[in-house]
């Protein structure tokens, strides 16, 4: 664990036992901290804080104060962002796939830089935001991503090349690339190899006349769970290395983390509501569970969770509040023997946990506090 | 009060005033319009063209002011400025307030709007005769086009857009108006009421959201034009409008420094007016 990971959690536990749960702690000190690490190894390139992962107007409005630009994808977080005063050019919206409404609003209030991956965006486009500076999403490698996006957006290097030369013609203005190596993407190398692939696609649309300047490294950046993950600072130097081989000294970089910035400031506090003994098995009901808070949970990400009280451990199927068999957080748990009421912590809970989470069977999504 | 009344025929507002009328000052055609200069006891000298107030001595700083002190403050140093109209002179004369300012040149069409004013308006018309005035008798948008000056600001001190200069805010002369622009310098309109004109108000913040970095607008409180919520419309190409970037020293009735934080459109009635 890390010394900044302890200090929340010992904070964490300073809170009064009367506090309410489930409730999200958040550290300020801690998301300015990881910014300006991601400042300091990027140096003059863009980072776009990923709204999605955690849209709280605190954490935006202390982000926006720090220098950060930010990256959207729906009408909601655009509007969001505008309604708190946060200037056009300080947005990119980097979703390839856009509802109308939030392109022609991108477009009417001046956003500088968006993503596509389909001819159909690239018409939608057109007819809403004609002249938008846009850049094609490629499909890359998600080595060592614990919660891969291949698939779902991206397309093949022979056709960003072709997507690229038709936004040109019809009007766009063909920019650069985007790529997403995967969130919590564990190997430094996986952005070597898609810097590599992107560099063919940029040569390859420059022979057919189009000439980038910008290339968005994406997220992916991991946070810190169980286990020990590359350093910010060890991705940029593989980032800067690899991008120094290929692209021109001029090229424009920018990334967009979001679990990068605000994951390792965020613990969740929850209380233990029930327990059971079923067949073998020993369970452990928790107020919070994968609709109000822990839905990565059940897709990848393994939390450190640590009880408030110590002794001799043994395994529990630790499941959240709902009736929905599916609400289990995990099915193996070492924690000790805990009684209703004990407290429950998750480290590194600051991003895509509230931001996910539903009122599902009437349980409340965690409230977000902020230690001072 | 006299029996003798002026009423406004502006074809462009739905409410139209009634202005008292002590004295007519001056009623004359020019070359391209109908001019009239009347006093009324509260606002003082009037200056009406083609039936619409373009404005009185009593309010007219608050126009002149807004349209231009906002974006001389907003940029970090002022030297060359363009305005576009402005006849009466009112711009010209809070433009030359700056010691930063070395040249200013004037592109106004109806050379009978300067005469009237240096005539019958002089606490408009002071920066005439200042050697860093020039004065162009053309359209804006030729002189938009044909020009190879470059300036650091852009001032559109039209009448109506919505009306006779609706040609000053085509795609071509916002295009235009971009490139007569240095890197960082900043465009400034009139763009009419937020009440009445909304609609224009939001064609014209998604044409410059089109051709400069950022689009914003402030409003000024205007007691004779009809609608009185009045827009200023700025396009810019590296600073933020909303951002003071000079200490205001010049003297001034209404703008000042907290005056221009406050003038912007708040956020979220910005982001509702160009969603439409």
């Amino acid at each position: 664990m890390t010394a900044d990971i302890d200090r929340l959690l010992q904070a964490a536990r300073a809170r009064p036992a009367t506090e309410k749960t489930p409730v999200l702690l958040m550290d300020k000190a801690s998301i300015k901290a990881r910014y300006e690490g991601f400042r300091a190894c990027f140096g003059r390139a863009r980072v776009y804080y990923a709204v999605k992962s955690n849209p709280h107007p605190a954490i935006i409005t202390l982000l926006h104060g720090l220098g950060c630009d930010f990256e959207v994808s729906s009408l909601g977080e655009l509007r969001r962002l505008l309604d708190m005063g946060i200037a056009p050019p300080r947005i990119t919206v980097g979703n390839p796939v856009k509802a109308p409404e939030l392109v022609r609003l991108a477009g009417s209030s001046g956003i500088d830089f968006t993503a596509f991956d389909s001819d159909a965006e690239i018409e939608k486009l057109v007819a809403l935001a004609p002249g938008t500076r846009v850049g094609v999403r490629l499909n890359v490698p998600n080595d060592g991503s614990e919660w891969p996006l291949t698939k779902k957006f991206g397309v093949e290097a022979d056709r960003a090349v072709e997507l690229l030369v038709r936004a040109g013609q019809r009007g766009l203005v063909p920019e650069g690339i985007f790529f997403h190596v995967g969130s919590q993407c564990t190997l430094a190398g996986t952005w070597a190899k898609a810097i590599e692939k992107s560099w063919s696609v940029w040569q390859r649309a420059a022979e057919r006349g189009v000439r980038l300047r910008q290339l968005n490294v994406g997220g992916g950046f991991p946070a810190t769970y169980l286990r020990p993950v590359p350093s910010v600072a060890e991705i940029a130097a593989v980032i800067h290395q690899s991008v120094a081989a290929f692209f021109p000294p001029d090229v424009e970089i920018s990334v967009s983390p979001g679990r990068g910035l605000v994951a390792e400031a965020g613990i969740l506090a929850a209380s233990v509501m029930a327990r059971a003994a079923r067949d073998s098995e020993q369970w452990l009901y928790l107020d919070v569970g994968v609709f109000n808070g822990l839905m990565e949970a059940v897709g990848g990400i393994k939390y450190r969770i640590i009880p408030s009280r110590g002794g001799p451990t043994r395994q529990w199927v630790l499941s959240g509040p709902t009736c929905d068999s599916f609400d289990v957080i995990s099915n193996e748990v070492e924690l000790p023997d805990l009684e209703v009421g004990d407290r429950v912590y998750f480290t590194s809970a600051g991003a895509y946990t509230t931001a996910y989470a539903s009122e599902f069977d009437g349980f409340p999504i965690p409230e977000i506090r902020f230690l001072e | 009060m006299t029996d003798l009344q002026f009423q406004e025929t502006d074809p462009f507002a739905p409410i139209h005033y009634v202005y008292d009328v002590e004295e007519i000052i001056c009623s004359r055609r020019t070359r391209y319009q109908h001019l009239l200069v009347f006093r009324s006891r509260y606002f003082g000298r009037v200056l009406v063209l083609d039936g619409v107030v373009q404005l009185t001595e009593r309010d007219e700083h608050f126009y002149h002011e807004m349209l231009t002190q906002v974006v001389l403050h907003a940029h970090p140093d002022p030297a060359d400025v363009l305005i576009i109209g402005g006849g009466d002179g009112g711009s010209l004369r809070e433009v030359l307030k700056h010691q930063s300012v070395k040249r200013v040149q004037m592109v106004e069409l109806d050379r009978g709007v300067i005469e009237a004013s240096r005539e019958f308006l002089p606490t408009l018309s002071t920066g005439f005769a200042d050697p860093r005035a020039h004065v162009l008798e053309t359209k804006g948008e030729e002189f938009l086009a044909g020009t190879s000056d470059r300036f650091d600001l852009v001032i559109m001190d039209s009448t109506d857009p919505v009306g006779p200069a609706a040609n000053l805010f085509t795609d071509e002369c916002l295009a235009a108006a971009g490139s007569v622009l240095k890197d960082d310098g900043m465009f400034v309109a009139q763009t009419e009421s937020l009440h009445f004109h909304a609609d224009f108000v939001r064609e014209v913040q998604r044409k410059l959201a089109r051709f400069f970095k950022i689009a914003d607008l402030c409003t000024v409180p205007l007691s004779t034009y009809g609608g009185n919520w009045w827009t200023i419309s700025i396009g810019s190409k590296v600073h933020d409008p909303r951002e003071p970037r000079r200490q205001c020293t010049v003297a001034t009735k209404y703008y000042a420094e907290d005056v221009h934080r406050q003038a912007f459109l708040a956020p979220s009635l910005r982001r509702k007016l160009i969603e439409g």
